[in-house]
């Protein structure tokens, strides 16, 4: 089985200009240039929020590669989507392969969403790249604490991640454990016809809930004997922090966004 | 929420993650089958509506902060907001959805209604493959700017063998995990 470091994921550790950004400041900017990418639709708006997405590179010094590796799950889509609009989109005639007619039209507009999709994705993995897990939650739940008001338990979401991710490794190693066991028991799940296949799921799953089941229960046993009792009143080790680099990135990216959106 | 649902749901979208990475791989069709909407499914047959919905937010965070928990390793916000976002965020629904059906038909067991089978069969065809297939198009049209049409033939048919076959594989083993709900 495939074992992606789970503990670290894609944050790349580092002292850049980004990765000293508050979390808070790189998740909103990221969204608003999401919803700029959106909002616009002439080349050079998208060449303008490109260039941006160029600098904040550069700032974050993660290697190129790795913010261009992001982009590897998309490209059967990528590639999909820019033939479905360079030979179905109606226009003027560009030339014709086989009995497939490609388009001025569908060229252009195939190029933009492909430049679209290649910027949302560059734009938000910076922002995992540059930050790691355990910041990212806490700012996501300082973010989400404004919403408690209509019912949105920001607390309680930061400390199921906080479990989640604790609880990861630990089921991994589970599966790969119930695996053998049932292997040595005689399972195969690398042979067979597709029933058989699937059939052989079913001895890991069972297991692997019931253990998964007893482990929640046992956390939560644990947790009300030391006492917990949620996030009011709870006090931080690692306190969040905007700065004055926070509110620079703030205003200048808003502002640009805002210039690509409007000016064309 | 009380501690005991915060950690079954903690621990639920641990498990999505862990069968999003477990593939058998298919002898006639490169996509291969993957837990991650077993996940999905399961949570929703075991876990409260409220909780459902919550593990599988929770999962979907997981991801969206850099963990490589969607199917092939996958993550971060981009995948979320792509062309094959849709799918994910319909999770949120979905495992609501099929935990609304088949909570429905455990308490009004002894009356007239669903029996808990196929209640089950129902939850997991309408909140694993419905749901999920309905939003995950809806975004790949708007994101590919392409028609639902063709976002159906692209998205959806090439995928409803593995989904027919991965629900009969959670409802089976949904028979033998159902006691877990509370």
């Amino acid at each position: 089985m495939r074992m992606p470091s789970v503990i670290v994921g894609q944050y790349i550790p580092g002292d850049s200009l980004l990765h000293r950004l508050d979390p808070r400041t790189k998740i909103m900017l990221s969204l608003a240039i999401v919803v700029a990418l959106f909002s616009v639709h002439s080349q050079w708006s998208y060449m303008m929020i490109g260039v941006l997405v160029l600098v904040a590179v550069a700032a974050s010094r993660v290697p190129f590669k790795m913010v261009v590796r992001g982009l590897r799950p998309i490209v059967f889509i990528l590639l999909l989507t820019f033939m479905l609009h360079l030979f179905m989109d109606p226009g003027e005639e560009l030339f014709v392969v086989w009995r497939l007619r490609a388009t001025r039209e569908g060229l252009a507009l195939g190029l933009t969403t492909a430049a679209r999709l290649i910027l949302l994705i560059m734009a938000t993995s910076l922002v995992t790249l540059t930050t790691s897990p355990i910041v990212f939650t806490d700012g996501l739940e300082k973010l989400l604490n404004p919403f408690r008001v209509i019912g949105l338990p920001a607390h309680e979401l930061a400390m199921m991640m906080t479990i989640a991710l604790r609880f990861i490794p630990t089921l991994l190693e589970e599966t790969d454990k119930i695996m053998k066991a049932q292997m040595a028991r005689g399972a195969d799940f690398d042979s067979g016809g597709l029933i058989t296949r699937a059939k052989a799921m079913i001895p890991i799953l069972v297991p692997l809930f019931v253990s998964a089941f007893r482990r929640a229960d046992e956390l939560a046993v644990a947790m009300e004997a030391r006492c917990y009792r949620g996030g009011a009143g709870r006090t931080r080790m690692r306190q969040l922090r905007l700065g004055a680099l926070d509110a620079i990135a703030a205003v200048g990216v808003v502002a640009y966004l805002t210039a690509a959106v409007v000016l064309f | 929420m009380n501690t005991r649902s915060m950690t079954r749901v903690g621990i639920m979208a641990g498990v999505t993650a862990v069968l999003a990475w477990v593939a058998v791989p298919l002898p006639f069709s490169p996509v291969p089958l993957t837990g991650q909407t077993i996940g999905v499914m399961l949570s929703g047959l075991l876990l409260a509506p409220r909780e459902a919905a919550a593990s599988q937010t929770v999962y979907l965070l997981c991801g969206a902060l850099g963990l490589p928990v969607f199917s092939g390793g996958r993550s971060g916000l981009g995948i979320l907001m792509g062309p094959t976002g849709g799918y994910l965020l319909g999770f949120i629904p979905g495992a609501l959805v099929c935990s609304a059906i088949t909570g429905s038909a455990q308490r009004g067991a002894g009356r007239e209604s669903l029996s808990p089978l196929y209640a089950a069969v129902l939850g997991v065809v309408v909140g694993g493959v419905v749901v999920v297939d309905l939003l995950g198009v809806v975004r790949l049209a708007q994101v590919a700017q392409i028609s639902i049409g063709k976002a159906l033939a692209v998205g959806v048919v090439p995928y409803l063998v593995g989904d027919a076959i991965k629900c009969i594989v959670t409802v089976a083993a949904w028979a033998k995990l159902r006691h877990l709900r509370q």
